[in-house]
């Protein structure tokens, strides 16, 4: 399939999120590589430098808010944007995802469209974090 | 002396006060009056003397000058020679003037008196004729030192003076010599003698130059200054030294003596003497009293003057006209004034002692037993209040009496009393003894003065124990506050204190207890009694109520966040295959597909729905409300929702009330509530119109969504707004909803201080209506600080409340959008969230909420001292992010932090005082 040359890393510990995400990037043109957890999610984000990261916020380990901090705090990994896709829905999560960082919040269940929208928006506008 | 009478000698004494005043001022202005004429008159007086020494001193001057040029010394040397010669002088100049005496005009005397010498004096007299009109000096001669004369203006009466009195005077003197006044025949005038003593080359007596001064001249001076004089009756009066007038403006005799009387005033005074004037009797019969002036000549240069008198003298009559006519004025004001007063004084006396003679009778029945005494002054005054007090008095006195003869009575029954009073106690302490609280009352310094068995029981401890006791040591809590402080403080402005406290007992052990008490105010002494009641299980049923509700809201949490994650991947599967990513799929298949996936989305509703009503019931909702208008909304839900009733025959329209303005709500979530309202109205509609309206009523604003749909029966209208209640309408339950979207409305709705309520007739339709205040910050933000305070109201506790506006929003308005700012307010109030949660544990139940540009912190249970260290942190976290961004030159906050009950007592106030609206701390920077 031909790709695009753009790679997403997705950081969940639901294999089957995992895939089926994975699959519809894919669909899409995009890279895929993932992660299981905030830990691994980092380690693969240093070695690969993805350019864009879709974070799950409850994972074992490591849990997305603070792989968002620590992937802020890495000089190499500081820039790539990171989308959260988790299910906690509340202010609360999102203010703090937004503080800390992230660039996009999605809830799950998601919309396919709006996921893809979201990625495809910031990848191509070269987005860059700004409050 | 009677009041009356005290009155009257009051206003009597006014009364002669102000005749004293009158008669004084008269007097005063009369003594001032002579004074300022006295001066006056003794100034003229000496002004006219000096003027009169000064002209003499002049004619002094003259005389010399006269001798002078005549060389009158040389003449008088060629006689003295002449004489000297002769054998026999005496013998001559006895012969000489034997025949001058005897007028005879002998050769020798012929010769003198027309010599070179006389004739140059005849000149000289002349001269003066004519310059000043009449005899200036009416006799002028030359002696030589024999007292002879040697030359003559005209023929004197003796030819030798040497052997009068006069020339004996006058060469005794070393350069001239002025004569007292005398009458000269030959002017038939006044005149006194100039005589200049002449000395020879050698310096010896030579001879005198005699010249006679007419005193017309001084007499002319006195009558300029006569005419000059300001009042009409002023006389002057020359005196000389022995007491005789030299002139007088009235009719006198010349050197005719000075009546006896003025004359012992005038001479018996010494010059030193002061005043120069006085008041006596005329100098004529007839005369009234006069004012006299006087001065004495002083002379000029070497001219010593003769010791003559001027006087001055007017008619006290005239001079003190202006008295006499201040006391013609002021004597009948007095009177009048006099008189006015002591009738007024008469007149009030009477309106006083009038009602005091009453007061006094009355005083007077009292004392003799008369207690049914009462004073009749209706007066309003002073008086009648008085009158008032005094009958509430003797009111009193008669109730005190009574009650005292009753009191008499009953001591006599005291030991009966007594007796019943033990056994009422003992029968009070057994009654105490089993009930089942504790029962104890304390001393005014916390002492414990008995106990109950149920008291005992509770804290352990024995009766002896607990009575030597404080209440202190019993209430000992494992809170931080000092319960027995507030205790102390309640009873001391005597109010009921009612709390429940988690203690510790004696031996250890935790117990919850209900703490009840009052001040017992005796006769004696101030005590507090109260009630203890066991609350432990009544308490561990409550936590374990609540430790039930908060398991139940966090099961709800974790299933619904559970359920998400599954949901995830059904649907993104679903999306996936639905899509055509992985092949394509046939009709059938994609028919299925369909309700798999409308039936995930339903799913995620439910589970949206669920979470968004348990967060609404634990008030962990966030409202972001910002000013917005109701009537574009409802628009944009009209508009939004028109694709849903493309398909069925029903009109969607608004009717809007245009008159009204912006009011404050969270337009997500009203969005919400007006979106499930039409919702439901399309779902039960099946034909006509769904209209969404707006109006103001009272002061709220009304948002509805009428429907021509099925209508809802009275019995089921109460369980609408309930949560997983759907009716079952028509007798089938539509799908699609979760049941609980009317239970969110509701939960939102009365989150901005409105209701929501439904009026419905079944076959016809419904109209479900809801409101929001128009003024909604105050009402909405109210609500966390109305749960604070009543919370802290309950538990006998405070609380805080911390605003952070921003001080310079209209400049930062200007530059920023509104957007923008609140962004940076909503990061700034989830700093300041994660700042409480951190550091400390207890400002976990801690509510923040952002509201019109402002961020308020309720901290419940919080003091002032704890609320201001909270204030300082938030402070100085804000501070640092500010920083951070680099606004902190742009945006300035502005704390203020208020405590509930010092500053205020109600929501209200205190969000007011919070907001800077009546300022109470200075500003800190």
């Amino acid at each position: 399939m031909e790709t695009n040359g753009k790679k997403i890393l997705v950081v969940d510990d639901e294999q089957d999120i995992v895939s089926v995400i994975s699959k519809v990037l894919t669909k899409c043109g995009y890279d895929t590589i993932t992660a299981a957890d905030g830990l691994e999610g980092i380690a693969k984000a240093q070695s690969e430098l993805p350019d864009l990261i879709l974070l799950d916020n409850l994972m074992p380990n490591m849990n997305g808010l603070a792989a968002l901090e620590g992937l802020k705090a890495l000089e190499e990994t500081k820039d790539i944007p990171v989308i959260m896709v988790t299910v906690l829905a509340d202010e609360d999560n999102v203010n703090n995802a937004i503080k800390n960082g992230a660039i996009g919040y999605v809830i799950k269940p998601f919309e396919r469209d709006v996921l893809l929208e979201k990625i495809n928006n910031i990848l191509e506008c070269k987005y860059s974090p700004n409050i | 002396m009677k009041v009356k009478q005290k009155l009257a000698l009051g206003f009597t004494s006014v009364a002669l006060m102000v005749a004293g005043i009158g008669y004084i001022s008269v007097k005063t202005t009369r003594e001032t009056l002579q004074e300022t004429i006295g001066q006056k008159s003794v100034t003229t007086a000496a002004e006219t003397l000096d003027r009169i020494d000064r002209n003499i001193f002049r004619r002094i001057e003259e005389a010399r000058i006269l001798a002078n040029s005549l060389s009158l010394d040389k003449y008088a040397s060629l006689s003295n020679k002449k004489f000297d010669a002769m054998l026999n002088v005496q013998g001559y100049i006895e012969k000489v003037d034997k025949n001058w005496v005897a007028k005879r005009n002998t050769p020798t005397i012929r010769n003198i008196l027309n010599n070179e010498l006389s004739e140059k004096l005849k000149e000289n007299i002349e001269f003066y004729k004519q310059r000043y009109g009449y005899a200036v000096f009416s006799e002028i001669f030359v002696t030589n030192k024999y007292g002879v004369i040697i030359g003559s203006a005209a023929r004197t009466t003796d030819y030798l003076q040497a052997d009068e009195q006069w020339y004996q005077n006058a060469i005794v003197e070393k350069d001239f010599w002025v004569g007292e006044i005398e009458y000269d025949v030959s002017i038939n005038s006044f005149a006194f003698d100039i005589v200049i003593n002449l000395y020879d080359e050698n310096g010896n007596f030579a001879g005198i130059f005699e010249a006679a001064l007419n005193v017309k001249e001084v007499i002319n001076i006195i009558k300029e200054a006569e005419a000059a004089a300001k009042f009409e009756t002023a006389e002057f009066k020359l005196l000389t030294k022995d007491k005789s007038t030299i002139y007088s403006t009235e009719d006198f005799e010349f050197l005719q003596s000075v009546p006896v009387e003025l004359m012992n005033h005038l001479y018996g005074r010494k010059e030193t003497d002061h005043p120069p004037y006085f008041i006596a009797a005329g100098d004529k019969p007839g005369e009234g009293q006069e004012f006299f002036a006087y001065v004495h000549s002083r002379g000029y240069k070497d001219y010593k003057g003769l010791g003559w008198m001027l006087v001055v003298e007017h008619e006290t009559e005239e001079i003190f006209a202006p008295v006499a006519k201040l006391r013609n004025i002021l004597l009948p004001i007095s009177i009048i004034l006099s008189t006015t007063a002591v009738l007024i004084g008469l007149f009030i006396s009477r309106l006083i002692s009038v009602p005091i003679a009453k007061l006094k009778d009355a005083a007077v029945k009292i004392n003799k037993g008369q207690l049914t005494t009462r004073i009749d002054i209706k007066s309003k005054d002073e008086l009648g209040r008085f009158a008032e007090a005094f009958n509430e008095i003797v009111e009193r006195y008669e109730q005190a009496t009574s009650s005292i003869g009753k009191l008499n009575h009953e001591i006599t029954d005291l030991k009966e009393i007594e007796e019943t009073l033990r056994q009422s106690k003992e029968q009070l302490r057994l009654i105490s003894e089993t009930l089942p609280v504790g029962v104890f009352e304390v001393t005014m310094d916390g002492d414990l003065s008995y106990t109950n068995t149920e008291f005992q029981r509770i804290f352990e401890v024995t009766f002896i124990e607990s009575i030597n006791m404080n209440l202190r040591q019993v209430l000992q809590t494992d809170s931080q506050e000092d319960i027995c402080q507030q205790w102390f403080e309640t009873m001391k402005k005597q109010k009921h204190f009612t709390r429940d406290l988690h203690i510790v007992t004696a031996k250890g052990k935790y117990r919850w207890i209900h703490l009840d008490s009052i001040p017992l105010i005796t006769d004696t002494c101030i005590r507090y009694t109260g009630t203890i009641a066991d609350i432990s299980e009544r308490k561990k049923d409550e936590e374990k109520l609540k430790e039930a509700m908060t398991t139940k809201s966090e099961f709800i949490s974790t299933v619904s966040h559970e359920l998400r994650t599954p949901l995830t991947s059904i649907k993104a599967g679903i999306d996936f295959i639905l899509n055509g990513s992985v092949g394509e799929i046939n009709y059938e298949q994609k028919e299925f597909l369909d309700i798999v996936k409308r039936n995930v989305d339903r799913l995620a509703r439910l589970i949206n729905d669920v979470l968004n009503l348990q967060r609404l019931e634990s008030g962990k909702m966030a409202f972001n409300t910002q000013n917005n208008d109701i009537n574009k909304i409802a628009e944009e839900v009209q508009k939004t929702m028109l694709s849903s009733v493309k398909n069925k025959e029903v009109e969607l329209i608004v009717e809007l009330d245009n008159s009204l303005t912006e009011i404050p709500f969270d337009t997500d979530r009203i969005i919400q509530v007006l979106t499930n309202l039409v919702n439901n109205a399309i779902k039960f509609t099946k034909e006509g119109t769904i209209t969404i309206a707006t109006a103001k009523s009272h002061g709220m604003v009304h948002v509805s969504v009428r429907d021509t749909g099925l209508g809802i029966g009275e019995q089921d209208t109460a369980k609408l707004f309930r949560s997983f209640e759907q009716l079952a309408i028509g007798g089938k339950r539509k799908t699609g909803g979760s049941g609980l979207g009317l239970a969110i409305s509701k939960g939102i709705v009365e989150q901005h201080n409105g209701k929501i309520w439904v009026e419905s007739e079944l076959g016809k339709g419904s109209t479900f209506t809801f409101t929001l205040p128009e003024h909604g910050v105050e009402g909405f933000s109210n609500r966390y600080v109305y749960d604070a305070i009543t919370e802290a109201k309950n538990n006998y506790a405070k609380m805080s409340l911390i605003a952070v506006s921003i001080n310079n929003l209209e400049q930062l308005e200007k530059k920023l959008p509104g957007t923008k700012i609140d962004t940076i307010l909503q990061d700034m109030k989830v700093l300041m969230e994660d700042n409480l949660r951190q550091k400390n544990q207890q400002r976990a139940g801690d509510i923040i909420f952002q509201q019109d540009k402002e961020i308020f912190v309720v901290l419940t249970g919080c003091d002032r001292k704890n609320a201001s260290n909270v204030e300082q942190r938030l402070k100085q976290k804000t501070q640092e992010f500010l920083l951070k961004h680099k606004w902190n030159n742009e945006i300035e906050l502005f704390f203020s932090c208020v405590t509930y009950p010092d500053n205020a007592t109600t929501d209200t106030d205190l969000i007011e005082q919070a907001r800077g609206l009546q300022p109470m701390f200075p500003v800190l920077s």
